[in-house]
C-alpha cells in the first residue's frame, strides 16, 4: 500500500488483517457459486419437524426474504444456519465451505467412510475427510440481528461493551482500536459516539435496534441474518431501520437474509423471496415474479391477507383461507420442489405442476388485457 | 345515530421523577352507535392513555387535569370507583395488546370466561334486593301521603306475591336450564353414536345423569305425564348393550325420540309466576291441563281483578304525589338558576357569589330529585359534582393569578390556565341544568300515571326475580361455550377445559375478545389487538371484530400504529401526535385526501406492494412531553415546517364537515405544498385501480 493511505483506511486495513480467516476465499467466485447454500436442511425438536427438508441458495449482494406465519420454521432456519442448534440433517455451505453438518448426515458419512476403508479406496477416503471438515471459524462472517430490541441487549452492559464483545472474542486487545471501531459503526448506524457510554434502557426501540445492527456489522460480515428486525417497532421507525439496512447494504456490500411476516415490507426490501409453511419451503422466486405469479395456494392466501391503506380496496378484498387438506391431493403422489418458470420453484406434484403452468398462462393473459 | 360516548377537552398528565409528562393535551371526539373510531399514532402519542382514561384504569401517578368523558349522561372522569364498577367491563370493555399476558396461565379458559359472569351475578343479586327494598319503602311513604288506605297491608300482600313468584320462577328456570343442557348432550351423544365411538357415548351419558334427574317441572316436563322418564329408563338399559356390542340401531332411535319432547318443552311459554303466586296464596288455582297459555289467562284475570288493578291505581296516586312535589321544586330551581346566572353575569364572577349560588342550587336540586323515577335524570344527579369542580378550578385560578411568587406546581398551572373558560364552565353547567328542568316541566302535563304505575309494577317484579336469579356455573358455562363459538373457536366444548398455553396466539386473542364480550358491552376498546400477531391471523381477527360489530351494533375504539390495518375497519380516523389530535376525518378522507404533514409521513413511511422508491422515514423521535414544544409539536421532524409552526400552535382548520386538520399549511396565507411524491403516487394509483374495478363491476 502506498504512504498516502488515510488514517481510516489504515485502520480498516488493520482490521482486515486482524479479522482474517485462514483459507477464507480460495477459488471462490461469487458469480458462479452462491455465498450461502443450504441443502436438505432438517431441524427436528423431538417429534416437531420445525424445518423439514429445506434447500435454497443465497447469492452475493442480494436480499433473500423468508416469509411465513409464526411457527412455520423461518426463525429456526436462520438459527440453524448460524449454528445455534444442532442440525438434524442436511448441509450448510458458506462460500463453498461447509459450516454445518446434520447428525444424520454424519451417520451417513461414517457409513460411507467405513465402506471406502473396507474397499481400500484411499482417494475416496481423502475426499470424504476433506468434505467432513466444518469451518466454524467462517462463522464470524455471518452475523445475526434479532427481533426483540429489548431482550437481545444485555441490560448490564454499556453500548460499547455490547458492540465490542465480538471483537474481544476475536482476540483483539487494542483498546484504542476498539474504541475507534465502535465509534465508527455507531456513526454508520446513525448514532453518535457519545452513546457508547450509555446503557440500553436509555434508548428508544428504534435506537436499540440500531445498536443491534451496529453489533452485527462491527465484525465486517458478508452475510447478515435479520430475524424480524422491524416487527417490534413503530411504523415510522420501521422505515428508518429499513432505510438504514438498505444504505448499509450498498455501502458494505452486504448480503442479507431477511426473515419477516409482513409481505409488503419483504416485497419492498428483498430481491428473492422464499415462502415457508409448516417447515417446508412451498414457493421460491424473484420478488416481482412471485407477486406476478403467485402459484401455491398458501402464497395466495398470504397475499390476500395484506392490509393496504386504501379503504375501497379493503372493502372489496376477499381473504383466501388455506386449508392444506382441501387444496392438495397428495394421496397418490407426494410433492417435490419443481421449477415452473425460470428461477420460480413451487412445491407440487405432477398433476399440480400442469395446473400451475396453466395458471401462469391465464395470469399473463389477464395482465396483458389490463395493459391494453 | 345516537352519540354513545363524548370526549371533550380531555387533558391528562403523569407525575414522574423528572417532571410532569403531558400525555394527552386537550383532545375531543365523539363516538356514535355502531361506529368504529380508529386512533392512530406512534407509541407515546397518548392513544393508549386516552383509552385507559375511558376505562378508568389510569396508572396511580396520572393527573386528570380537565375535560369530560360523557357516557350515558355520566361524566366518567368524575364518578366514583363504586359506580365505575358497574360500567367497566359490563358496558365498556377492552381488548388488550398482548394475548399472552392478558390471560392467566394457570387457570383454565372456561373458568376465566365464566369468572366475571358468576361474580357479577352475586353482586347483581344483592343490588336488586337493595333496590327493591328502597323503592317499596319510598313508594309506600308516598302512597300514605297521597291518602291511600291500608298501604302496609297491601304491600305485605305484594311482597308475599313477589317472594313466592320469584321462587317459582327460579325453580322453573333451573329445570329449563337443565333441559337446555340435556338437549345439547343428547345431540352430542347422537353424533357420537353415529361416529361409532362408544367411549364418548359413555361419557355423554355420565354428563347427562344429573340433568336427567332435574329436568322435571310441573309446567315444563311433567314427570308423571310426560314420556321422558320412560325414554331415559329405556336409554339406560340400551346403552350398556350398545357399548359392549357396538350395534346402535336401538340407541339411535331412543335418542332421537328423546329429543322431541325436550325440544317441545323449550318452546312452551313460561307461566306468569306472580299471578300464579297470588292464586296459590288465595287457594284459587285454576285447573291445569298442560296448556300454559290458557292457564296464564285465567290466573292473570283473577290476579288483576282481586288485587293488581286497585293496587296499580294506588301506586299511580303515589307516583303522582311524588312527581307533583318534585315539579313544584323544579319550578323553583329554574327560578333560582336564572337568578344565579343573573348574579354571575359580569365578566369576572365574584368567587364568593359563585360559591354561594352553586351551593344553593345544588342543594335545591338534590332536594328535588324524584327518587321514585325508574330512569335517573343524569344531569340532575351529576350537577353537584360538576358545578363544584368547575367552581373549585375557577377559585384556584383566581388565587394563583393574584400570587406574586407562585410555587412550582402553581406556576405550571398558571402557564396554561384559562380563566374565561373556567367561568364559562360554571355558567354552562347551570344553563344546561336549567334547560333540562324547563323541558321536563313542559312535558309534565303529558305524563300518563296509569302507564307509569304499570311500569313500576313490572320494574319491581323484575328486580324481585333478579334477586333470586342465580348465575349458576352451568348457566355461565352454556353462555361461555356459545360465546366461544361466536368468536370462531371450533370444538368449543373440549377447548373450554384447556389452559391458555394450549391455544395459539390468534386463538388466545379470540378468547380475550370472548371475555370482553361476555357482559354484552356497548363500547369495545381495542388497544393494538393485532400487533403481536402475524398477517394471516391479523386478517382473521380484524374480520371477526368487524363481524361482531355488525351483529351487535357495537361502538368500537380501535387503537393502532399501523394505518394499513384500519383502512378496512374504521369509519372515522383520528391521527394523534404528542397528545393532540392532528387530523381527523372519515377513512376515505384520511386515505385519499390527507392534509397534515404527519399523516403524510405515516403514509409514506410504510411500503406497499408497488413501492419502489426510498421510503420517507420520519427523522428523529417524538418530543419529550415533559417540556412540550411551544408551537406545532411535529415541527421539529417536519420538512414542511414554517417559522410559525415553531412559535404558535395551529388551530383545527376545517376542510369538510367531518374533516379537520391542525396545520398552518391550511391557513389561507400559507404557501401551497404538495404531499410527498410517494403518497400522491399511491393515491393516484388507488384511484385508478378503483375506477378500473368499478368499470368491471358495471359490466
Amino acid at each position: 500500500m502506498s504512504e498516502k493511505m488515510t488514517g481510516r483506511e489504515q485502520k480498516d486495513n488493520k482490521l482486515d488483517t486482524m479479522l482474517r480467516v485462514d483459507n477464507y476465499t480460495p477459488n471462490f467466485d461469487p458469480e458462479k457459486e452462491p455465498i450461502l447454500r443450504v441443502e436438505h436442511l432438517k431441524q427436528y425438536f423431538k417429534r416437531t419437524k420445525a424445518v423439514d427438508d429445506v434447500s435454497f441458495d443465497i447469492w452475493k449482494g442480494e436480499v433473500f426474504g423468508l416469509v411465513g406465519e409464526s411457527g412455520c420454521g423461518k426463525t429456526t432456519t436462520g438459527r440453524s444456519i448460524i449454528g445455534l442448534y444442532e442440525i438434524t440433517d442436511g448441509d450448510v455451505f458458506f462460500r463453498g465451505k461447509r459450516i454445518g453438518m446434520g447428525v444424520d448426515a454424519l451417520k451417513r458419512w461414517k457409513k460411507q467412510f467405513a465402506e471406502a476403508k473396507a474397499a481400500g479406496d484411499t482417494k475416496k477416503m481423502e475426499e470424504l475427510k476433506t468434505d467432513k471438515v466444518v469451518h466454524k471459524d467462517l462463522m464470524t462472517k455471518i452475523q445475526m440481528i434479532f427481533q426483540d430490541p429489548v431482550g437481545s441487549l444485555d441490560p448490564r452492559m454499556t453500548v460499547r461493551e455490547i458492540i465490542a464483545e465480538g471483537l474481544k472474542i476475536r482476540g483483539i486487545r487494542d483498546k484504542k482500536f476498539i474504541e475507534d471501531r465502535v465509534a465508527g459503526v455507531l456513526e454508520k448506524v446513525g448514532l453518535v459516539p457519545e452513546h457508547a457510554e450509555r446503557y440500553p434502557h436509555e434508548f428508544s426501540g428504534g435506537q436499540r435496534q440500531r445498536i443491534g445492527i451496529a453489533r452485527a456489522i462491527v465484525l465486517q460480515p458478508d452475510l447478515i441474518i435479520a430475524d424480524e428486525p422491524i416487527s417490534a417497532l413503530d411504523v415510522s421507525i420501521q422505515a428508518q431501520v429499513i432505510n438504514l439496512m438498505n444504505d448499509l447494504r450498498d455501502e458494505m456490500g452486504l448480503t442479507i437474509m431477511f426473515i419477516a411476516h409482513d409481505l409488503s415490507v419483504v416485497k419492498y426490501f428483498s430481491d428473492r423471496i422464499g415462502v415457508m409453511y409448516y417447515g417446508k419451503m412451498v414457493e421460491l422466486a424473484d420478488s416481482d415474479e412471485l407477486f406476478a405469479h403467485p402459484l401455491h395456494p398458501y402464497t395466495k392466501s398470504l397475499l390476500s391477507a395484506i392490509p393496504l391503506p386504501d379503504p375501497n380496496y379493503e372493502k372489496r378484498r376477499k381473504r383466501i383461507t388455506y386449508v392444506p387438506s382441501l387444496s392438495h391431493d397428495y394421496s397418490e403422489e407426494g410433492p417435490t420442489f419443481k421449477e415452473i418458470l425460470p428461477k420460480h420453484y413451487v412445491l407440487c406434484n405432477t398433476a399440480e405442476y400442469e395446473k400451475y403452468l396453466k395458471e401462469v398462462e391465464e395470469l399473463d393473459a389477464n395482465a396483458r388485457r389490463k395493459q391494453r | 345515530m345516537a352519540k354513545k360516548l363524548e370526549v371533550k377537552n380531555l387533558i391528562i398528565s403523569f407525575r414522574t421523577n423528572n417532571g410532569t409528562v403531558k400525555a394527552v393535551r386537550d383532545i375531543s371526539f365523539d363516538l356514535e352507535r355502531g361506529e368504529t373510531l380508529a386512533i392512530v399514532g406512534e407509541s407515546g402519542s397518548g392513544k393508549s392513555v386516552t383509552a385507559r382514561a375511558i376505562m378508568g384504569i389510569l396508572a396511580k401517578n396520572a393527573i386528570p387535569e380537565g375535560g369530560e368523558i360523557i357516557y350515558d349522561g355520566q361524566d366518567l372522569m368524575k364518578i366514583n370507583e363504586e359506580d365505575f364498577h358497574k360500567i367497566r367491563g359490563n358496558r365498556i370493555s377492552m381488548i388488550f395488546q398482548d394475548p399472552l399476558s392478558s390471560l392467566n396461565p394457570i387457570v383454565r379458559i372456561g373458568k376465566q370466561l365464566t369468572e366475571a359472569m358468576i361474580l357479577n351475578g352475586k353482586a347483581n343479586q344483592r343490588e336488586a334486593g337493595r333496590i327493591y327494598k328502597n323503592k317499596t319503602r319510598l313508594l309506600s311513604a308516598e302512597m300514605k301521603e297521597a291518602g291511600v288506605t291500608d298501604v302496609d297491608v297491601k304491600f305485605s300482600v305484594f311482597n308475599s306475591v313477589t317472594k313466592l313468584g320469584s321462587k317459582l320462577e327460579s325453580d322453573y328456570n333451573y329445570s329449563r336450564e337443565r333441559v337446555e343442557s340435556m338437549v345439547k348432550n343428547v345431540e352430542a351423544a347422537l353424533i357420537d353414536v353415529l361416529d361409532k365411538e362408544p367411549k364418548k357415548v359413555a361419557k355423554d351419558m355420565r354428563r347427562m345423569k344429573s340433568d336427567a334427574a332435574n329436568v322435571y317441572n310441573e309446567y315444563l316436563i311433567d314427570e308423571k305425564k310426560s314420556e321422558v322418564p320412560g325414554l331415559i329408563a329405556k336409554l339406560k338399559e340400551a346403552i350398556p348393550g350398545y357399548i359392549s356390542t357396538g350395534k346402535h340401531d336401538q340407541t339411535d332411535a331412543i335418542l332421537k325420540e328423546l329429543l322431541v319432547p325436550l325440544k317441545k318443552a323449550l318452546e312452551t311459554t313460561a307461566p306468569d309466576f306472580y299471578a300464579m303466586a297470588f292464586c296459590r296464596v288465595h287457594n284459587a288455582m285454576p285447573a291445569y291441563n298442560g296448556d300454559n297459555d290458557a292457564l296464564n289467562e285465567k290466573m292473570e284475570a283473577y290476579f288483576n281483578e282481586k288485587f293488581l288493578n286497585s293496587f296499580a291505581k294506588d301506586i299511580a296516586a303515589g307516583i303522582e304525589n311524588s312527581n307533583k312535589k318534585s315539579f313544584d321544586k323544579k319550578g323553583n330551581i329554574v327560578e333560582s338558576l336564572n337568578k344565579a346566572l343573573d348574579a354571575m353575569k359580569e365578566n369576572r364572577i365574584d368567587i364568593k357569589v359563585a360559591k354561594e349560588q352553586s351551593k344553593k342550587c345544588s342543594n335545591e336540586i338534590e332536594n328535588a330529585l324524584d327518587k321514585l323515577a325508574i330512569n335517573k335524570d343524569s344531569i340532575a344527579y351529576t350537577f353537584k359534582s360538576n358545578i363544584n369542580s368547575a367552581v373549585k378550578t375557577y377559585a384556584q385560578a383566581l388565587k394563583v393569578e393574584k400570587m406574586k411568587h407562585p410555587g412550582k406546581k402553581n406556576r405550571m398551572f398558571k402557564d396554561r390556565m384559562d380563566i374565561d373558560l373556567y367561568q364559562n364552565n360554571i355558567r354552562l353547567g347551570m344553563t344546561r341544568a336549567r334547560d333540562s328542568f324547563q323541558s321536563q316541566i313542559d312535558a309534565a302535563e303529558q305524563l300518563n300515571y296509569d302507564q307509569l304505575s304499570h311500569e313500576m309494577v313490572d320494574y319491581l317484579c323484575g328486580e324481585a326475580s333478579k334477586r333470586v336469579l342465580k348465575v349458576t356455573k352451568r348457566k355461565a358455562q352454556i353462555r361461555a361455550i356459545e360465546l366461544m363459538e361466536e368468536v370462531g373457536i371450533t370444538n368449543a366444548r373440549q377447548r373450554y377445559r384447556q389452559y391458555p398455553f394450549e391455544f395459539s396466539g390468534g386463538m388466545r386473542q379470540r378468547i380475550v375478545i370472548a371475555i370482553a364480550l361476555a357482559a354484552n358491552p356497548d363500547i369495545l376498546i381495542c388497544d393494538e389487538p393485532t400487533t403481536a400477531l402475524d398477517v394471516t391471523i391479523q386478517a382473521q381477527i380484524l374480520e371477526l371484530i368487524n363481524k361482531l360489530k355488525e351483529q351487535r351494533q357495537l361502538s368500537i375504539i380501535f387503537i393502532t400504529h399501523d394505518l394499513g390495518v384500519v383502512a378496512n375497519m374504521a369509519d372515522k380516523i383520528a391521527v394523534m401526535y404528542a397528545g393532540k389530535i392532528v387530523e381527523c376525518g372519515s377513512a376515505d378522507e384520511i386515505f385519499y385526501d390527507p392534509r397534515h404533514p404527519y399523516t403524510w409521513a405515516l403514509l409514506s413511511s410504510m411500503p406497499d406492494l408497488d413501492t419502489k422508491e426510498k421510503l420517507d422515514a420520519i427523522p428523529g423521535t417524538p418530543p419529550n412531553m415533559i417540556y412540550p414544544p411551544k408551537g406545532d409539536a411535529f415541527a421539529e421532524r417536519n420538512k414542511y415546517a414554517m417559522q410559525i409552526d415553531l412559535e404558535e400552535q395551529p388551530p383545527m382548520f376545517k376542510i369538510t364537515d367531518s374533516h379537520y386538520a391542525a396545520t398552518w399549511l391550511l391557513h389561507p396565507n400559507a404557501p401551497k405544498v404538495e404531499p410527498p411524491k410517494i403518497v400522491t403516487d399511491r393515491i393516484a394509483r388507488m384511484k385508478k385501480l378503483n375506477e378500473e374495478s368499478g368499470g368491471e363491476s358495471n359490466e
